[in-house]
């Protein structure tokens, strides 16, 4: 068969500008060898010996490379060497999974439950605390026009007193219960009111409102300090739910 | 096609030589090369469920050596790749290396009186079969400073063979 030679010197072409694949190389080399001596001008035998002789050359440069010694057990290791490892130990180590799977899990449940329990107690207590706190009590005593005050209440020390009629009221009285503080800011913490008998209505109302205003202000607190507990609560739902799923899946 | 343990070990296992001389001529060092053939042994293992038709194993372990060697090429630092600067500054300088005590081809003789860069970037191309796109890739040129560098080297190299015949 004729060679090409449009082909072959449109390889050659491109192949002095590097712009030729690897199988266009061969390719033309190739070609080359397929035609006769007498087929080819000096040019391109001069072409086909160059090539040749590059082509021999990588050949001979591969084989003087010299291979690791180790290198063939070293990739079986890293490939079947390891799949068998795998494979005899899979079952127990299935089962040894498993099982220890089972363990953090219910070992998680039950540190969960008593996170929350603690937490929900320690709330409980604080809420607690807080009722064993001194409280106002006030309690109106229909008809009773007298202004009460206690005999002890001047021996109590750290009274705070938050309101005090300054008249004297008829249309209502209560008694008052002075209660002892211990603590220096109990008028921010505690919902000690004193109240003493009113005298003015007005007044009356005056302290009323202030009462109220600091029960206000103790409720919110409460409900300020057990927001975190509520969250945490929903966190350790959200942990038990997690939990729950992987004993489930460990059980599958 | 799923690949068998007896089919790794008798087909593709005895690749592993002409796969770490590939991978020794693209990264010239013994240890990359061994990291090389490693890297593709075991992707050819770990997806032996979901392989292709293999025709020609030999060739397909040669090509999966080609790319493993090229991701641990690319990876290196650029210090170790040619310089964009450096190569076309140095493609003609000509320096006389010669192997000591070692009777080298033609070919060889030339190509060492040829730039390190254009050097390498012939080696690639001849002796590892690396396309353009590869020899950018191992070396971190550009597509056209490999391709200047490689139509150099060529034109270099027939004008030496031609004069020494």
């Amino acid at each position: 068969m004729k060679p090409d030679f449009t082909l072959i010197n449109d390889y050659l072409r491109r192949y002095y500008e590097g712009n030729t694949t690897p199988a266009e190389n061969a390719m033309l080399l190739s070609m080359l060898e397929a035609a006769d001596d007498s087929e080819l001008t000096p040019e391109l035998r001069m072409e086909r010996e160059i090539l040749r002789a590059v082509c021999d050359s990588g050949m001979e440069l591969q084989s003087e490379i010299d291979i690791p010694d180790g290198l063939e057990q070293r990739l079986l290791d890293a490939t079947i060497g390891e799949a068998s490892a795998e494979t005899a130990a899979s079952p127990r180590r299935r089962h040894a999974s498993g099982f220890l799977y089972r363990l953090i899990a219910a070992a998680a449940v039950v540190v969960l439950v008593l996170g929350i329990s603690w937490r929900f107690f320690s709330s409980r207590t604080d809420a607690g605390s807080q009722v064993e706190r001194p409280v106002l009590v006030a309690e109106s005593a229909e008809g009773d026009s007298s202004a009460v005050t206690d005999a002890g209440a001047a021996a109590l020390p750290e009274e705070h007193l938050i309101a005090e009629a300054t008249t004297a009221s008829k249309t209502s009285s209560v008694t008052v219960r002075p209660v002892a503080v211990t603590n220096a800011d109990a008028e921010a913490e505690c919902s000690t009111i004193m109240i003493t008998e009113q005298a003015d209505s007005l007044e009356a109302m005056r302290v009323t409102l202030l009462a109220l205003q600091t029960i206000d202000r103790a409720m919110n607190k409460v409900g300020a300090e057990l927001a975190p507990a509520a969250k945490s609560i929903e966190e350790s739902n959200r942990q038990i739910e997690n939990t729950a799923q992987i004993i489930k899946n460990s059980l599958i | 096609m799923t690949i068998t343990e007896q089919f790794f070990r008798n087909k593709i296992m005895p690749c592993h030589k002409a796969m770490y001389r590939l991978a020794y001529m693209i990264l010239e060092n013994e240890d990359d090369a061994s990291d090389a053939v490693q890297m593709a042994m075991t992707r050819i293992w770990e997806h032996r469920d979901s392989m292709p038709e293999i025709g020609n194993p030999r060739a397909y372990c040669i090509s999966a050596a080609r790319y493993a060697a090229i991701d641990i090429a690319r990876g290196r630092k650029p210090s170790d790749r040619l310089s964009e600067a450096d190569a076309l500054a140095a493609s003609d300088s000509m320096d006389e290396r010669l192997e000591k005590g070692q009777e080298l081809s033609t070919v060889k003789r030339i190509m060492r009186q040829l730039p390190e860069n254009q050097q390498r970037v012939l080696s690639l191309s001849a002796f590892s079969e690396c396309s353009n796109t590869e020899i950018a890739r191992i070396t971190g040129l550009s597509d056209a400073n490999v391709r200047t560098l490689l139509s150099r080297a060529r034109t270099k190299l027939k004008l030496l063979y031609s004069q020494q015949q």
